[in-house]
């Protein structure tokens, strides 16, 4: 984090934002992520502004409208419309908000619980630590969709139960991860200093080993965002999840399955919002996993100084 | 034939690497100018950073991202290994030049055998068929002194011991008959008495096998009975270079004078070490001129052009404008055992801690998933006191317990038998918040200072979090004051309160560990390898900060190393370990002049002692066999499987501590 400039170890400079972005403008791949991510939380914020229409209104006069540039195509639907005559531009940019809804707080609920859970097995070891992780492994075993379908089935669908069946599903990969990582940090000196100098548990876990886990948190939050888009995605098309008259990029994608000989873009924009979400995510996590990985990002930085002097001798 | 034999085998000119770091180029090599000959042997010293592995590196063809050779050459009998478009010099290495790493187990494959690894070797480079290979890799196993060769041929590498790791390592080096062996530290990862094993193998290859040897080591010690010719190496340059008897008899570059003062030796005692004041610069902004210049004391305004690298006498150059000059005091005189007395000595003391028949069991479970929990003992029967204001120390090798003493004391492990008594007072069985009262009187230093500090905390937090978490201060700035006193009393400048350890170069970061284990003014302290970590130029700084908090504070310590020379240093008693209990304890003066048990002798004669005339004068005991796995003690005495002593009672009897003279106690059935 330190630019040249600063002096080496002073606290309380101000975060190098501008350093920070130079690194991530060297990465492409990345700064294109970023963008989609930006565009799409815009949109997601924005929708009720920047939508044309209604994404539920029915104009049964208009249906099936192909997108603007195709022959029948008209500049009042710039992606068409679907069977009813729903506006598929509009369906798009309010199902961005369930998507998004979706994701962040399944990840924040199954977050906030596995880190709790890991954190207790890392810290006590013994039975507590038996019981949860062999807790863990059975809802490891247990086949996710299988529990979403009983839950759903006596509960009834909608977008809360579906946040709350989603984060009982996905929860374990981060007890695992918290679990592994404590384990490490509780073997290390400082939190054996720590301990000798009599810290109280609570503050060890607070003040000297959580601080290790949030960058690794926040790269597996990020990567597991999109696990939960494309599980939102499965269960709305399935029936599952969002329900009618609300929108989600799922849902569109089954409404549009019977018309896909017809009306192909009835599935092709959701499908592709969905698609190019989750790729966007992916690029700019990873560019974010190398970043918060000191050696890493070290390797990163000599490549790219590598490169650049083999361009320059070449173009002498 | 003559004249090949005048040309060097490697010569390495005006070498320079660089890596690229977010923070800028980090220069690692600075213009190194080297030559190595047929048959010789060549010491590369210098302390972390100073560019001694790098070289190594180069000459292997081993720098990767984010390393680069910026300029310079390496030339292997005249052909170049840099600027090499054809590829000629690529069977040079591996072949020619073979490579010995520091740690054994990571270099090896741990899914081969290891007679499969050797053979590959064979295979490889000099196209031997299997059947061919397979009878070399039993002579090569012999020839590394690895006894009953076809039985560890079809081992893993985690069935054998460190010491048999790196024979094993040694044996695949030579498979090629190299006509030069790069060893990078090996025996730093090593015990005492098995390094001296290994040294005696390099030097016995070398003789057999005609081979030269680039040995690069951070230990005077290792180097001393081992070598023709040293380099020394300081920020990426070598500052002086010669013959290893003239280098240690007069050394002439102040950083070589000061850190052969700064090692403590074996063999004789001052009252204070010369401690070289700084740490070694950081490469990303090295100083105008002589690198050392900052540390320098009788740097002058001419310093600030770098010196070059003169020829003073044949064989010998030096880089200082002022080489000769005495850098350092001359040592305060020998002092006679009998100046510094142990507390325990005077009459009416009564000990701080007490141990009596100390044990400590470790569990761990059979394999497989049903497997139950087994006892593993770690320790038995120890006993031992600690006056006020005295130092024991306490020495053994790797799997003696010595660490484990040091935290069953703390109440850190649980004790499985005997007593521990703080004060008079029995601590074995403390629990809960009178445990954390008691633990404010004694504290831990540790091996670590790297890892012991919380990277993410100030300074200023870390010396203040045990005056929190006792409701001493309510918050860190409260204590600003009195952390600053404790700051200047470790030596630590004054602007240190708000900067993260990162910013702190080792030594300075033991220190901070020092400052937050005095912070709840303690009596007693467990130093756990404080200095093992540590650069040999600073390690003197802390030993010579710890007798001065001593001697200001009165605090007692267990002092827990693995290097007698800075224990005889430190220390008032001495304590011997030997894999789980203790063989030997007397005061340091009677255990390091006339040791008694047979263990005792063997590690004193292993240490080597930095100094080539007296180190080669030396008998030498060199037991074979290796330190007993924990799991799997011998009956009797630990050590009848090495000892030349043993007869049959030793094999099934223990012995016990018995009182030999006045103090000295020592746990042989022989002596």
């Amino acid at each position: 984090m330190t630019s040249l400039a600063s002096p080496a170890g002073a606290v309380r400079k101000p975060w190098p934002f501008a350093a920070l972005l130079a690194e991530l403008w060297n990465d492409k791949a990345a700064v294109a992520g970023l963008s989609v991510i930006v565009l799409l939380l815009l949109a997601a914020l924005l929708a009720p502004w920047i939508a044309p229409y209604d994404p539920a209104a029915q104009s049964i006069a208009s249906r099936l409208t192909p997108p603007a540039w195709l022959p029948r195509g008209n500049l009042e639907h710039l992606l068409g419309t679907d069977q009813l005559g729903r506006d598929v531009l509009s369906r798009v940019l309010y199902g961005s908000r369930a998507s998004l809804l979706v994701g962040v707080s399944v990840v924040t609920l199954a977050g906030s619980f596995g880190v709790v859970l890991g954190l207790l097995a890392g810290f006590n070891g013994g039975r507590v630590e038996a019981m949860i992780m062999r807790l863990v492994d059975v809802q490891v075993a247990f086949p996710g969709l299988l529990l979403i379908l009983l839950v759903i089935s006596v509960v009834g669908p909608g977008m809360g139960t579906l946040i709350v069946v989603l984060a009982c599903t996905n929860w374990m990969i981060y007890a695992r991860m918290v679990r592994a990582i404590v384990l490490g940090v509780r073997q290390s000196p400082y939190v054996e200093a720590a301990e000798m100098i009599g810290c109280t548990a609570g503050r060890v876990i607070f003040r000297h080993v959580l601080p290790n886990l949030t960058s690794p948190l926040i790269t597996l939050g990020i990567l597991e965002f999109t696990n939960i888009m494309l599980a939102e995605a499965a269960m709305s098309f399935l029936g599952l999840g969002i329900q009618p008259p609300a929108t989600s990029w799922g849902l569109d994608v089954a409404n549009g399955r019977d018309y896909v000989f017809v009306a192909w873009w009835l599935v092709t924009f959701p499908g592709l919002a969905i698609a190019a979400t989750v790729l966007a995510i992916n690029l700019f996590a990873n560019w974010l996993r190398v970043t918060t990985d000191p050696q890493e990002r070290e390797k990163r930085f000599a490549r790219a100084m590598a490169a650049e002097r083999r361009r320059r001798r070449r173009s002498r | 034939m003559d004249m090949r034999n005048e040309a060097p085998l490697l010569e390495i000119d005006g070498l320079e690497v660089e890596f690229d770091t977010r923070r800028g180029v980090v220069r690692g090599l600075r213009g190194v100018d080297l030559k190595i000959g047929r048959g010789e042997t060549l010491a590369i010293v210098g302390e972390s950073g100073s560019g001694k592995s790098v070289t190594a590196q180069a000459v292997m063809g081993l720098i990767d991202v984010p390393g680069r050779i910026a300029r310079g050459d390496i030339r292997w009998m005249g052909q170049s290994l840099v600027d090499d478009p054809k590829g000629d010099g690529r069977g040079v290495r591996g072949k020619e030049i073979a490579l010995v790493f520091q740690d054994p187990m990571t270099s090896l494959n741990p899914l081969m055998k290891v007679g499969t690894q050797i053979a590959e070797v064979l295979t490889r480079h000099l196209g031997m068929g299997d059947e061919e290979a397979r009878i070399r890799v039993l002579e090569l196993l012999e020839a590394v002194g690895i006894p009953a060769p076809p039985r560890r041929a079809a081992q893993y590498p985690h069935e054998l011991s460190g010491g048999m790791r790196q024979r094993v390592m040694i044996a695949m080096a030579i498979a090629c008959e190299p006509k030069l062996l790069i060893a990078d530290e090996p025996t730093t990862a090593l015990d005492v008495t098995i390094q001296a094993q290994v040294l005696e193998l390099i030097a016995g290859l070398q003789e057999t096998l005609k081979l030269s040897v680039l040995m690069i080591t951070h230990d005077l010690g290792v180097v001393a009975g081992l070598c023709d010719r040293i380099a020394v190496m300081y920020a990426g340059r070598i500052v002086e270079t010669g013959f290893a008897d003239e280098i240690f008899e007069r050394p002439e570059h102040p950083y070589t004078q000061g850190l052969i003062r700064s090692t403590p030796r074996l063999d004789d005692r001052t009252e204070r070490l010369t401690a070289i004041d700084g740490s070694p610069p950081n490469m990303l902004v090295p100083p105008a001129g002589c690198a050392f210049r900052p540390r320098c004391p009788v740097a002058g305004p001419d310093c600030e052009i770098e010196p070059p690298l003169v020829t003073t006498l044949p064989g010998k150059s030096v880089a200082c404008w002022r080489s000769g000059t005495p850098a350092w005091p001359a040592p305060t005189g020998h002092i006679a055992a009998e100046v510094r007395t142990s507390p325990s000595e005077l009459p009416d003391v009564r000990p701080i801690l007490r141990v009596r028949d100390l044990g400590v069991d470790y569990e761990a479970s059979t394999p497989g998933f049903w497997g139950r929990m087994r006892k593993i003992s770690a320790l038995k029967g120890v006993s031992f006191d600690v006056f006020p204001g005295e130092t024991l120390g306490l020495v053994g090798e790797s799997g003696s317990g010595k660490s484990t003493i040091g935290r069953a004391v703390l109440r850190r492990l649980e004790a499985s038998e005997g007593r521990i008594f703080f004060k008079g007072r029995d601590i074995t069985d403390l629990k809960g918040e009178a445990l954390r009262q008691t633990r404010r009187e004694m504290q831990l230093i540790f091996q670590d200072p790297y890892a012991s500090l919380n990277p993410r905390m100030r300074v200023l937090d870390i010396v203040a979090e045990p005056l929190i978490v006792h409701g001493l201060i309510r918050k860190a700035e409260e204590g600003r004051e009195e952390i600053g006193e404790l700051l200047r009393l470790v030596g630590l400048p004054k602007d240190a309160h708000d900067r993260l350890p990162y910013a702190f170069s080792g030594g300075q970061r033991q220190r901070i560990g020092i400052a937050r284990a005095l912070a709840l003014k303690p009596d007693f302290i467990v130093a756990d390898e404080p200095v093992s970590a540590l650069d040999v130029s600073v390690r003197a700084q802390v030993v010579n900060l710890l007798q001065d908090l001593q001697q200001e504070l009165g605090i007692s310590y267990l002092f827990i190393a693995h290097d007698l020379s800075v224990v005889r240093h430190i220390s008032h008693r001495v304590a011997i370990l030997y894999s789980g209990r203790m063989v030997e304890i007397a005061d340091r003066e009677t255990l390091y002049r006339s040791p008694c048990h047979p263990y005792t002798e063997a590690l004193l004669s292993a240490v080597p002692v930095p100094h080539p005339a007296t180190q080669r004068a030396r008998k030498r005991l060199v037991y074979r066999g290796d330190i007993p796995d924990v799991a799997h003690w011998p009956s009797g005495c630990h050590f009848h499987g090495r000892c030349p002593l043993a007869d049959q009672r030793c094999s099934i009897e223990v012995p016990r501590l018995t009182e030999r003279s006045p103090g000295h106690w020592v746990a042989c059935w022989h002596k």
